[in-house]
């Protein structure tokens, strides 16, 4: 890896459909600049699970190989980060809970930390790899939730709930590993997916400058990831292994056709006029499907094909605010909801967010960041640019504690709990 | 040492992912005789009913809804998590009728699939007011319940003496409306050795607007699996005509106490086999009991459809009879069948597509990978 001066970071996530790399500058604003960009289909995924390592490896190595010749560096001199998620990884939430036996203290430095550190979650055993995750909420009498630390305030007691990410330590050693055998190392730093997402679509905030929260929503192929973001950090997040191949599967299924003829039938779905939300416009209208070499066709009906995928979203949607609601999260969504990842494009997926949501819906779009349009103005681009500067991000944390550990050697903790 | 049931249940509960509920005074009475009589760890009990009635029950690791007061959001947080619920009722009062179908909404709107037991009074002890509030009840239950199982009262009455007290013979009908639930509920909500789980009666009670029906029976000694057999085919409820409609299909499940061989446990599977019809979709599975000290139990939902028509009765058929031309039978004895003239369902495999090979996804019991439209039923 290059010196501090000029690190340069790489994102990469392997999807369901595709696998993305990124290769970018961040300042220290954590304004990006995409050097490279390179993607390649990843077939032999389903819903983020790798089914073939070496076929899967073959397609990292051509994305890695195009952004690299994009950025005209290697990623092994950058900081790579990359994405896992999947049934392999949970959540746990944890309690930390300071009493003053006193009545009403005013609460200190120290009390916080005390009560972060019992919170903090330890592994069954070590088939868990833990990532100590995120603070989620403080709560003070009255059963007052505050999102920043609550110092000088008074209270009879203090609770701090944390959020761990934990994963599966066999899967996570498998699928870090195929990174590994490309950059002749292990990667530099590994998040969970949905924790990226943040980091690429809004302003890193300090607790000074809070923005409005955001429920955002990353459509992939195989799995759809959630992240609710307060504006000073997150509040909850989490994956559902449904996406863009479920209503794909669930039309090849109906209409007995090839998966990979549904699934074009869904990426074309704004050229066939078709739309998430059925038109109830009382016309017959028809898709002509190829079926084999000889030429036959077979018609199928668009208004069954835009039932079929509004019930598989609408689902997916009611999955996800149910589990908002379970964590009585809604109140922190200020401005509403976004969405993205590749089931964005598909149209009136916003309307039907909203419809579910019932809450105003937007795209969401990749913040402060410069390079090639097709890829900064995709919905589907954010993972790997906010593993960019996600990487940044735990680079400062690492330099900051150990400022003597120069470059080559930052690694966060949970590639050190790997033993690499 | 004195058998602390609290203490017993205090670690299963940790891990429940099923819910008992009972509501009203009947529903309550057999939930906490499953509780305690049965010892079904992952199933966590619920009473729901007006106040006063409900700290009447003495037992203190039930969680308790108080109908007197705004529930639903109580309700909801109980259903958290949960993968099944089984709600148990008798639609005697306005309450229990007002409740039920309240709490049959709430679950409905948290997609958590569930099975209703109703106990139906009978309709020579209530009104004929009564009698219809409890008749559009259950059909209103019907639609939004993944199945239904009714248990009439003039029926659950005939297994009682009819020489016993009468506060002997109403906690009798009890134990049998707690060992109908608790039967069909054992290896879901608990460990069994069978590959038997929630999936399987998923499948079950997939069908929207199924009615089902239970049997039971038990055998100890010897001749245990002939004995159960038995008293299962002679359970009332498989007789009634009340529960005549056609069967299509019919989970069994067959608890063993643990001293139970394989040979033993294998045998009374072909025996439960030979009993139904070969048209009938019959999935069978065995869970260990330890609260049994002996023998077996056989617990059967059998499942009907309203798709299908209803037959006349649901025919018991013994050797000797004129057998059906048209429906051949296997060597001797008795045999659960199809009723003639019954529309056919076509119970096809479940199609998976690309996620046939995959770890199902599971959402509130419900595999995912399924699509969406097949399982709502469209």
């Amino acid at each position: 890896m290059s010196s501090h001066s000029q690190v340069i970071y790489t994102g990469i996530e392997i999807g369901t459909a595709t696998i993305k790399v990124a290769i970018c500058s961040v300042a220290d604003d954590y304004h990006i600049k995409l050097l490279g960009w390179g993607e390649s289909p990843s077939i032999k995924v389903i819903k983020g699970e790798v089914k073939d390592r070496e076929f899967v490896c073959q397609q990292l190595a051509r994305a890695v190989k195009q952004a690299e010749t994009e950025a005209q560096i290697s990623i092994s001199e950058t900081f790579v980060t990359l994405s896992v998620g999947g049934r392999f990884v949970s959540l746990v939430s944890t309690d930390g809970t300071v009493t003053f036996e006193t009545g009403s203290m005013q609460i200190t430095k120290e009390h916080i930390d005390t009560a972060l550190k019992q919170a903090i979650y330890t592994p069954k055993d070590d088939s868990q790899v833990v990532d100590n995750g995120y603070t989620r909420f403080y709560r003070l009498n009255k059963d007052e939730i505050l999102l920043s630390p609550p110092i000088g305030r008074y209270s009879t007691y203090l609770q701090v709930q944390k959020e761990s990410i934990v994963f599966e330590r066999q899967y996570l050693e498998e699928y870090a590993s195929m990174v590994a055998d490309l950059i002749e190392g292990p990667p530099n730093a590994i998040a969970y997916t949905p924790r990226a997402l943040p980091f690429a679509a809004f302003q890193q905030q300090d607790d000074e400058t809070p923005s409005e929260g955001f429920l955002l929503i990353d459509i992939g192929a195989g799995v759809t990831s959630y992240v609710l973001y307060t504006g000073r950090g997150i509040f909850t997040m989490g994956q559902i292994t449904v996406g863009c191949d479920h209503a794909a599967n669930d039309l090849a299924i109906d209409f007995s056709l090839h998966i990979d003829t549904t699934r074009k039938i869904l990426r074309d779905f704004e050229n066939l006029h078709c739309s998430v939300i059925p038109k109830d416009d009382g016309r017959s209208r028809y898709i002509a499907v190829k079926k084999d070499i000889n030429g036959s066709t077979k018609n199928i009906s668009v208004d069954r094909v835009e039932q079929v995928v509004y019930l598989r979203f609408h689902e997916l949607f009611n999955n996800i605010n149910n589990k908002i609601k379970e964590e009585d999260a809604w109140q922190w969504a200020t401005g509403g909801v976004m969405i993205c990842g590749g089931g964005a494009r598909i149209p009136k997926m916003m309307e039907l967010a909203s419809e579910v949501f019932k809450r105003p819906v937007t795209i969401a779009r990749t913040y402060d960041v410069e390079g090639r349009e097709d890829v900064v103005n995709s919905p589907a681009a954010l993972v790997p640019l906010g593993l960019a500067r996600f990487g940044k991000h735990i680079y400062d944390i690492e330099e900051q504690n150990h400022p003597q550990d120069t470059a080559g050697k930052v690694k966060n903790f949970i590639i050190e709990l790997l033993n690499w | 040492m004195d058998y602390d049931i609290d203490q017993e249940f205090e670690n299963s509960y940790e891990q429940a992912n099923m819910l008992v509920v009972g509501v009203g005074e009947g529903g309550c009475k057999a939930v906490v005789t499953i509780a305690k009589d049965y010892n079904i760890p992952g199933l966590r009990p619920v009473l729901a009913d007006k106040r006063v009635a409900l700290y009447a029950f003495k037992f203190a690791k039930a969680e308790r809804i108080d109908l007197d007061v705004e529930w639903r959001e109580d309700y909801r947080r109980c259903l958290q998590g949960i993968s099944y619920v089984f709600i148990l009722v008798k639609l005697g009062g306005e309450h229990e009728i007002n409740a039920v179908k309240k709490m049959a909404q709430v679950t409905s709107e948290m997609n958590v699939p569930f099975v209703i037991f109703t106990q139906m009074p009978s309709k020579r002890l209530i009104g004929a007011m009564e009698a219809k509030a409890a008749e559009d009840t259950l059909e209103m239950l019907k639609g939004l319940a993944n199945a239904s199982v009714v248990i009439p009262d003039d029926t659950l009455f005939q297994t009682i003496s009819g020489e016993l007290d009468v506060k002997t013979a109403y906690e009798n009908a009890t134990k049998w409306f707690a060992e109908a639930v608790a039967g069909v509920a054992r290896p879901f909500a608990s460990e069994n050795v069978s590959d038997t789980n929630a999936s399987r009666l998923e499948w079950l009670v997939k069908q929207k607007n199924s009615i089902c029906s239970v049997g039971f029976g038990r055998g100890k000694g010897p001749n245990a699996v002939e004995e159960a057999i038995d008293s299962f085919m002679q359970s009332p409820f498989l007789k009634s005509a009340r529960e005549a409609f056609a069967l299509d299909a019919a989970l069994v499940i067959l608890c063993v106490a643990p001293q139970v061989s394989i040979d033993q446990a294998q045998r009374a599977l072909r025996k439960i086999k030979e009993v139904f019809d070969e048209s009938i979709h019959l999935e069978p599975c065995i869970s260990v009991d330890n609260s049994l000290k002996e023998g077996i139990r056989i617990a059967a939902l059998l499942r009907s459809t309203e798709s299908v028509e209803p037959v006349e009765q649901l025919e018991t058929v013994t050797e000797g009879e004129k057998p059906n031309p048209e429906l051949p039978r296997k060597k001797g004895g008795r045999k659960l069948k199809r009723s003639d003239g019954q529309m056919v369902f076509d119970f096809k495999e479940v199609n998976l597509g690309i996620f046939s090979k995959n770890e199902p996804t599971k959402y509130n019991g419900e595999n995912l990978d399924l699509p969406t439209y097949s399982r709502r039923g469209l």
